[in-house]
C-alpha cells in the first residue's frame, strides 16, 4: 500500500495535499480528523494506466471493496487506493454513470469494449447497483440479437461443429425467430 | 489505451521504476482488443435475458450451452424472474399447438406455431378431446378425456407422459409446486366410485416418480359447468375446485394441500355458496396474486368476480372485485378471465372462444377477432422457462 502511495504525485492533485501525501503516506496524522466534512470528502485512487484520481466519497462509497477498507482504516485524504484493474477511462465513464443516477440512455451511448470493461471493473470494485444496471444494459443489447452478434461481443470461438449447431438450432427453433439483423 | 487517457485528459507521465514492475499493468496496457468476460459474469447478463434469448444463446459455444443446461442456473433465472414471458397457448385438433405473448394476444398475427410437441401413441386410443389441466413453472399438463396426462414445457420442448394408475377415469385434475422438496405435482380426483360416496383422490409426484392414493369420502357433484370447473387452480400452495354438494343446492370449494397432500373443503360463505335458481358460479381462475371465482346473475344480466380475501377455519371472506354486464360481449355471453394485461386489464375469452379485454371498470377495451384457432379448453397460459422437470437430472439433449 504505502510504495503505491509514494507512485502518486499526480498531476491532477493540489499541492497541499500532495505535501500531506508525502509525508503522511497512510499514516493518519491526529489533526486532520478535525472539521472533517463527509460530503465534500474526496478519495484518491490510482487507476491501472497509474491516474491518480480525486473521486467523491459519495461515489467510492458505493465500491464496496474500497468501502470496506476505508471503514476499517481511520483515513484522511492522504489515503491512497489503487485499483489495478480499473483504468482512468473507465473509471470516469463509471463516475459518469453513477453521477447520472444510472440512465440506460447514457448506457446506449457506451461502445461494447467499455460496457464489457464497466461490468468487469463494477464486479471488481463491487459495485452491486453498477454492476445491475451494466448487466441490464448489455442484456438490452444482446436481448434480440444473433448467435454471431454475441459471440462477436463476448469473442466466443465456436466449438460446436456444423451438425450440433445445425441439431442445437432446430431444437430451439422459435428462439431463433424474430431476431435482429446485426 | 493511451488515446483513451488522451481523451479523459488525464494522461501522465509515468516513472518506469512503480508500474512497470507490475505484471497486471502490461496486460491493461496490451492492444487487446476485446475484455474477457467470465462465467460467472456471463451468468448475471443471462439471468436478465427472456428465456427466448437464453434458449438461442445455447447455440453459442459448448461452455455457454453447459451453463445455461445448468439445473440451478435455469433455477435462478426462472426465479429471478427479470424479464417473465408469459405465454397463451392453443392446441388445434390436438397435436398443432399455437401460442402468443399475452401482450400481443389480441393480435391475430401474432401467434405462432409450437413444432416440438409429440402426441403420445397411448392418445390415439381416445382420439380428440385434448385439454389443458394445468400450469406450472413453464410446464403444462395436457390431458386426453381425463385420461392419460403428459406434461410438456412448450419452451423446451421437453414432455414426460404420466399413466394414470386406475382405467377408471378421473373427474378433476390439476398440478401444483411443493417448494420444500421442489417437486411438481399432478393430482386427479375420481368422485363418487360408489354409491357410498367413496372418492379417491389422486397424485403423483414428479420428484420420485409415482402415484399414491388415498380415498376420501366426498359427498360432491359436478356443477353444471362441470368442464371449465375440471381443471385446479394452483394458489397460494394448494389447488382448488368448485363442485357442488350432492343435494345440488350449494356450491363447495375443495383445496388439495400440494405440500401436505392433503384435501378439504374450504368453506364459502352462504351468500356465495347458496345462489338463486338463475345464478351460480361458473369459473374459477387465478390471476395475479389472487383466486377468484366467476359468478353469472342471469336475473340481473351481471358477471360478478369475486377474489378470497383471508381463510379462517371456519370461513372464508371474499370481496366483490369486478362487475360486467352480461351483454358487454354478447348476447347473454359468459366472460371466463385469463390473466390481467400490463396496465391492469382482464384478458378474457367469451363464450364464444373469441379473446377481449375489459377494463377495471368493467368496460370492453377491445374485442379480438374471431379466430378459428382459438378453443377456450385447449387453450392454457405458462411462463416460459427452461427449466427440467424435478427428478430429471441436467439436459436431455
Amino acid at each position: 500500500m504505502a510504495e503505491r502511495g509514494e507512485s502518486s504525485e499526480a498531476v491532477m492533485l493540489k499541492k497541499t495535499e500532495e505535501e500531506k501525501l508525502r509525508k503522511g503516506k497512510m499514516i493518519v496524522g491526529d489533526e486532520s480528523k478535525a472539521g472533517y466534512e463527509e460530503e465534500g470528502k474526496k478519495v484518491k485512487l490510482v487507476t491501472s494506466d497509474g491516474v491518480t484520481m480525486e473521486v467523491e466519497i459519495s461515489i467510492v462509497k458505493e465500491m464496496e471493496i474500497i468501502q470496506t477498507f476505508i471503514g476499517a482504516t481511520d483515513t484522511d485524504d492522504s489515503f491512497i487506493f489503487p485499483i489495478s484493474n480499473v483504468s482512468s477511462h473507465i473509471l470516469n465513464q463509471i463516475i459518469e454513470l453513477v453521477k447520472g443516477e444510472y440512465d440506460q440512455e447514457l448506457a446506449k451511448k457506451l461502445s461494447h469494449d467499455e460496457l464489457k470493461e464497466i461490468l468487469v471493473a463494477a464486479n471488481y470494485l463491487n459495485m452491486k447497483t453498477l454492476f445491475h444496471f451494466i448487466a441490464t444494459a448489455i442484456a438490452n443489447v444482446i436481448q434480440n440479437k444473433s448467435v454471431e452478434f454475441v459471440r462477436d461481443f463476448f469473442g466466443i470461438v465456436n466449438d460446436f461443429t456444423e451438425e450440433e449447431e445445425a441439431e442445437l438450432r432446430k431444437t430451439n427453433a422459435w428462439a431463433f425467430e424474430g431476431v435482429d439483423e446485426d | 489505451m493511451i488515446t483513451k487517457m488522451n481523451i479523459c485528459g488525464r494522461k501522465r507521465k509515468k516513472t518506469e521504476t512503480g508500474d512497470g514492475k507490475r505484471e497486471k499493468m502490461q496486460t491493461d496496457f496490451s492492444p487487446s482488443p476485446s475484455v474477457h468476460v467470465n462465467e460467472d459474469l456471463i451468468k448475471e447478463i443471462l439471468l436478465n435475458l427472456p428465456t427466448k434469448a437464453v434458449l438461442r444463446f445455447k447455440a453459442l459455444s459448448k461452455s455457454w450451452f453447459s451453463l445455461i443446461s445448468d439445473s440451478e442456473f435455469a433455477r435462478r433465472h426462472f426465479d429471478a424472474a427479470v424479464s417473465p414471458t408469459h405465454k397463451l397457448l392453443n392446441f388445434v385438433n390436438d397435436s398443432k399447438a399455437y401460442c402468443v405473448d399475452i401482450k400481443s394476444a389480441l393480435c391475430n398475427d401474432s401467434w405462432h406455431a409450437v413444432s416440438n410437441f409429440i402426441v403420445p401413441s397411448s392418445f390415439d386410443l381416445w382420439g380428440s378431446g385434448l385439454s389443458v389441466a394445468g400450469s406450472c413453472r413453464g410446464f403444462l399438463l395436457l390431458q386426453y378425456y381425463f385420461h392419460d396426462l403428459v406434461m410438456w414445457n412448450p419452451s423446451t420442448g421437453r414432455q414426460k407422459e404420466i399413466h394414470c394408475d386406475s382405467s377408471w377415469p378421473h373427474d378433476l385434475s390439476g398440478m401444483g409446486y411443493d417448494p420444500v422438496d421442489d417437486d411438481i405435482v399432478v393430482v386427479t380426483v375420481t368422485l363418487r366410485i360408489n354409491d357410498d360416496n367413496d372418492s379417491k383422490v389422486s397424485y403423483f409426484s414428479l420428484r420420485t416418480n409415482c402415484w399414491t392414493s388415498v380415498e376420501y369420502v366426498l359427498p360432491y357433484a359436478y356443477s353444471k359447468f362441470q368442464l371449465e370447473l375440471r381443471h385446479g387452480q394452483f394458489w397460494n400452495g394448494a389447488l382448488y375446485w368448485i363442485l357442488k354438494s350432492s343435494d345440488k343446492l350449494r356450491s363447495v370449494v375443495i383445496a388439495f394441500d400440494v405440500r401436505e397432500k392433503r384435501l378439504s373443503e374450504v368453506p364459502l360463505p352462504n351468500h356465495l355458496a347458496i345462489l338463486p335458481l338463475q345464478s351460480d358460479i361458473y369459473h374459477l381462475k387465478v390471476m395475479g396474486e389472487h383466486l377468484f371465482l366467476c359468478l353469472v346473475r342471469n336475473e340481473v344480466a351481471l358477471i360478478e368476480m369475486w377474489s378470497m380475501k383471508e381463510q379462517h377455519k371456519e370461513v372464508t371472506f371474499w370481496i366483490k372485485t369486478f362487475v360486467f354486464s352480461s351483454y358487454l360481449v354478447g348476447f347473454m355471453s359468459l366472460i371466463f378471465p385469463i390473466c390481467f394485461t400490463e396496465n391492469g386489464e382482464i384478458l378474457a375469452f367469451n363464450s364464444h372462444d373469441t379473446l377481449l379485454k375489459i377494463n377495471k371498470k368493467g368496460n370492453l377495451v377491445r374485442y379480438g377477432k374471431k379466430h378459428s384457432l382459438l378453443d377456450f379448453l385447449s387453450c392454457g397460459m405458462y411462463r416460459e422457462s427452461f427449466l427440467s422437470l424435478p427428478g430429471e437430472s441436467g439436459e436431455i439433449k
